[in-house]
């Protein structure tokens, strides 16, 4: 077990350092002056065509420049937006609202979808089957950004059964309405994964020989259907939080949740791009952490992989 | 110990399949009784029904099966006809059954522990922590693994296919029930393996009186284990009677064929013919065991062939030695084929004879060049097999 | 024999010989219907309602993209007026002269109503379909032939090429595509076309194709008859060539129709945020949707509109993408 940690944290290394090369090289290695493109259409200033050049380190050779870039982020030197405010500080202030508000798009979505997928799987062709599996299909087609508006709407605007938008502070009834939307983005690959899972496993033998030696339908149905269909679900939490970080970009931007995502929406709106690559970088960083930890997970539920490469 | 009812009487049981085209009969009307402590087997190729006959006992067809017809009656209530919560109460307690395929019949995420121990809970054999622990190591012991209390924390895929066979057979059994089922508990284990569970099996229920249902292929087999014998084919029993009679005297032409194309029977033929100088007779040549001298026997038929030909292929200490990654940083050396030395003289042929993991295939590969040589050499008509080109 | 004293003396039963008997053991039943993966596959999606709906849908959409001129004559981007100003422009419209055009309702020639610009919401959609399908083409063929290639190079050549370009895979898979679309989009601000932005969302969604291509080619280099045909001295690269192919069109097939599906969703995402395709020059359902966002609550169809256009094409694309991979997949078709 220790192996497959210490594997799994090595085969992270080249990772991290491969995803946050290629954002700045992306940024940098665009033909032109890459800070004369970062403003867009405007005609910036001399002095802030300088600070910019300085903040990058435009003097050094491209290697350094984004070792040195890196340093900046991990040690948190983020540097000031624009509008002159601490990158750091609007971070520290962001983070956590969005930290609940993924915990709770997360609970909700594997609360719904799993127990959605494991009727479903259990009663195959049933009518829950299929009308699950239409609404899901239904859902998914919808892009976030609709998916939010709609949901605002017609839950905010019309019924008013919430806020349309989240208050000061971002209490937890508030962030319920864009969380059941950032939950509904992936929900529908949960459904369908457990289902089919649940359907696969059910023809296992193990599980006609734990009925076989006397258990009953409520020991083996959570015990070694539900356990045994975990382990591609948790694999695609992996995928589903990619999903999630792009998500709560635009939900919190339409709902107007005070998280890092807001931050990164209002940045994308302004063209503000030094401020995007910074939040982007982050976010890669973050993603790469959340996978290691999920692949860890995985090892915890399935001891099989344990023991091979 | 005379009874006179039987435990179980199946009475013109029906099983049946949904499919797209609808309904079709796996068993269509078979009846055969069991004595309390008999053993008999179930005989008949794939898709004659003995399995689904012997899982419809305990009604665990799968999805789309269903018993259309008959009685299934066990100490007088007809199984067929019970509730699920009913039938959970006998499964396990009162019919034990041990599966066909120790690879897959034990739930990979789960200790052997934790499945053993939930057997003995869900058959109300034991309930505080303590007591139930103390019952799966005894299940285990009883199986005959060494190390219960080790084993117990170990997951299945740490144990070998006969180590996973005889969990099995201890869970089937923990309960001490009236009847087993065993569906060709050995046929995905070798030969040597076999035997050793299927004696220990016996053993087993012999001490406490179990009758066993054996549903098995191989004819040789029922034969040497069972009293009785259901010969089936295409869901009905063509033939049934004491096994010695059967294999003796076999009257239905399916039974004859049978007899004829058994694989054990066949072994036992060859081995009382070539042995036939100590004047066995063939009923008893069960008693001839794994020290049987095969190699002797190769090496006498090897002589009778043309003894001057130069070997048209020539093993000469060959070896192949794998690198089997464990995970970590190391890797262990495993040894597949170990400094093997053999002739093939020109238009004879030879047989490979080993169990799963002897190294056979992976020496026809070394010969194919298929796999490159550790060490050693391999000729091909004299000429090294290394030297010539991918041809 | 066993060893256990007999209980009882078992009567010796004998079945009356049947239906030629012995013989039925031998005839071997050959199946008339020819089984071959992609006959299964189409007789089962004949079958499926959600095939034909999507398939029909689709069409309908390409119709649409390529002559738009045929469902409204309308120019969805000139002749967009916030009021009207001229009399004669007030007569065909059949309303007042003065009146605020800017998310006014349905008026005769414009069913949908107009957008805050004064623009025809319905031909606006129509224009957009274009753009959408243009770049989920164009996605989706760059990701497959890269996925493709670069899979197939991997599990061919193994060794040191195989773990590089599975590393790289990696590396690009831990970027979520749709982020890394923003940070090159940012900063190509001048040079937002079609193809750029396509490249942008393209770049970064091969290694999923790629895996698949890759284990496809292990598999069959490992299978007995490639050995076998190796061994009788065919070149390896044809049989796993003829192999290969056949095998893993099916997942490729699959993951690209899901995938068309993504890049439409994508690109109307990065429009939505302002850093898509530029307004003035391409229609695009994700630009009308970002500039109708604040007229939510006084003139929502100005929104409703696109984003049903958008979702409903989208559905199509992933309802066609499920029934194929259903009717391809052997083990999907038992868990039906």
């Amino acid at each position: 077990m220790i192996w497959y940690i210490v594997r799994r944290l090595l085969q992270g290394i080249p990772v991290f350092f491969g995803s946050t090369f290629i954002i700045f090289s992306m940024v940098f290695l665009t033909p032109g002056n890459p800070v004369l493109r970062m403003f867009g259409d405007r005609t910036p200033a001399p002095e802030q065509i300088a600070a910019l050049e300085a903040k990058f380190h435009l003097d050094q050779p491209f290697l350094t420049r984004y070792f040195l870039y890196l340093g900046d982020i991990l040690q948190g030197n983020l540097g000031t937006t624009y509008a002159g405010q601490s990158v750091n500080e609007i971070l520290a202030r962001t983070v956590p609202t969005t930290l609940r508000l993924a915990l709770l798009a997360v609970v909700i979505q594997l609360a719904v979808g799993v127990l959605a997928g494991l009727i479903s799987g259990l009663r195959k062709g049933g009518l829950f089957d299929n009308v699950t599996l239409l609404v899901t299909l239904v859902i998914i087609s919808m892009p976030v950004f609709v998916l939010a508006f709609v949901a605002q709407w017609i839950f905010g605007i019309q019924l008013g059964w919430f806020r349309p938008t989240v208050g000061a502070g971002a209490p937890w009834s508030d962030l319920l309405l864009p969380a059941i939307v950032l939950a509904g983005l992936n929900m529908a690959y949960v459904v369908r994964l457990t289902r089919a899972s649940v359907i696969e496993t059910s023809q296992n033998d193990f599980v006609r020989m734990a009925y076989g030696k006397g258990l009953s339908r409520g020991r083996v149905i959570p015990v070694h259907i539900l356990r045994n269909s975990m382990i591609p679900v948790t694999t695609n939490l992996a995928a589903d939080f990619g999903i999630l970080i792009v998500g709560a970009t635009v939900t919190e931007g339409i709902f107007n949740v005070p998280g890092v995502g807001n931050e990164l929406f209002k940045a994308i709106n302004r063209g503000d791009t030094p401020e995007i690559v910074s939040i982007v970088t982050i976010l890669v960083i973050v993603y790469v952490l959340v996978n290691i930890a999920i692949d860890l997970l995985y090892g915890v539920l399935d001891p099989r992989i344990r023991y091979v490469k | 110990m005379t009874a006179l009812e039987p435990l179980l009487s199946v009475e013109d049981l029906q099983v049946a399949f949904k499919t797209q085209d609808g309904f079709v009969p796996a068993v269509r009307g078979v009846s055969f009784d069991v004595y309390p402590g008999e053993t008999i087997a179930i005989v008949g190729e794939s898709g004659s029904g003995k399995s689904t006959t012997a899982h419809a006992i305990i009604n665990l067809l799968p999805g789309s099966g269903r018993i259309t017809g008959g009685k299934v009656l066990f100490e007088g209530r007809d199984l067929s006809k019970l509730s699920r919560h009913e039938m959970e109460g006998v499964r396990g307690k009162e019919i034990g059954l041990v599966p066909q395929d120790p690879m897959n019949s034990l739930n990979p995420v789960h200790r052997i522990g934790f499945q053993v121990e939930e057997t003995i809970r869900a058959n109300g054999l034991a309930s505080s922590k303590r007591e139930v622990r103390k019952r799966a190591v005894e299940v285990l012991k009883e199986a005959g693994l060494a190390d219960a209390d080790q084993r117990l924390r170990q997951f299945p895929h740490e144990f070998s296919g006969g180590m996973r066979q005889r969990v099995l057979i201890g869970i089937g059994l923990s309960s001490h029930p009236k009847l087993l089922i065993a569906d060709e508990p050995t046929s995905a284990l070798d030969v040597t393996v076999q035997k050793k569970i299927l004696d220990h099996l016996e053993s087993l229920t012999a001490e406490r009186g179990t009758a066993v249902i054996f549903i098995t292929h191989d004819l040789g087999l029922a034969a040497e284990r069972a009293e009785n014998l259901v010969v089936m084919h295409r869901g009905k029993i063509v033939e049934s009677g004491p096994a010695r009679e059967i294999l003796q005297d076999p009257r239905h032409p399916y039974t004859q064929r049978l007899v004829a194309a058994a694989p054990s029977l066949a072994s036992k033929r060859i081995q009382s013919a070539v042995t036939s100088g100590a004047s066995l007779e063939s009923a008893e040549v069960e008693g001839a065991d794994a020290s049987f001298d095969l190699v002797s026997v190769a090496e006498r038929t090897a002589d009778t062939a043309v003894a001057d030909a130069p070997p048209v292929i020539e093993f000469r200490e060959a070896t192949k030695v794998f690198k089997i990654r464990t995970g970590g940083p190391r890797s262990i050396p495993f040894t597949a084929v170990d400094k093997v030395s053999f002739q093939v003289p020109r238009g004879s042929t030879m047989a490979l004879v080993g169990e799963s993991g002897s190294g056979k295939s992976t020496a026809a590969k070394l010969l194919l060049r298929l796999e490159d040589l550790t060490s050693g050499e391999i000729l091909v008509e004299g000429k090294n097999v290394a030297e010539l080109g991918k041809q | 024999m066993s060893s256990k004293n007999p209980v009882r003396t078992a009567p010796h039963f004998v079945a009356e010989v049947d239906e030629g008997g012995v013989g039925a053991v031998d005839a071997v039943r050959v199946s008339d219907r020819k089984s071959n993966l992609w006959l299964d596959a189409w007789r089962d999606l004949r079958g499926r309602w959600m095939f034909w709906v999507s398939a029909a849908f689709i069409l309908f959409i390409v119709f649409v993209a390529l002559f738009p001129t045929a469902f409204t004559q309308v120019p969805p981007n000139d002749g967009c007026m916030l009021s009207v100003k001229s009399q004669e422009v007030a007569d065909s419209l059949g309303v007042p002269i003065g009146t605020r055009i800017s998310d006014h309702g349905p008026l005769p020639r414009h069913p949908l109503g107009f957008t805050k610009q004064g623009c025809d919401v319905f031909s606006r959609i129509v224009h957009g379909t274009g753009t959408s399908l243009s770049v989920g083409i164009i996605v989706t063929v760059l990701v497959a032939v890269m996925g493709v290639v670069i899979g197939a190079f991997a599990g061919y050549f193994g060794g040191w090429l195989d773990s590089l370009l599975m590393r790289l895979g990696d590396i690009f898979f831990a970027i979520p595509y749709i982020l890394a679309a923003v940070v090159i989009m940012s900063m190509f601000l001048h040079e937002r076309n079609i193809w750029v932005i396509s490249l942008a969302i393209g770049f970064f969604s091969w290694p999923s194709t790629a895996r698949i291509l890759r284990s496809e080619v292990l598999r069959v280099k490992n299978l007995d008859y490639v050995m076998a045909s190796e061994a009788i001295g065919l070149s390896k690269f044809r049989t796993m060539f003829a192999h290969v192919m056949p095998n893993s069109l099916a997942p490729v097939i699959i993951i690209s129709t899901v995938g068309l599906a993504g890049a439409i969703t994508a690109e109307a995402t990065l429009s939505f945020l302002g850093v898509g395709l530029p307004n003035n020059i391409f229609m695009s359902w994700g630009n009308d949707i970002s500039a109708a966002q604040n007229s939510l609550r006084t003139a929502p169809f100005t929104l409703i509109y696109p984003s049903i256009a958008l979702s409903v094409t989208v559905l199509a694309f992933i309802m066609l993408g499920e029934t194929v991979r259903d009717a391809l997949d052997p083990k999907a078709r038992a868990t039906r």
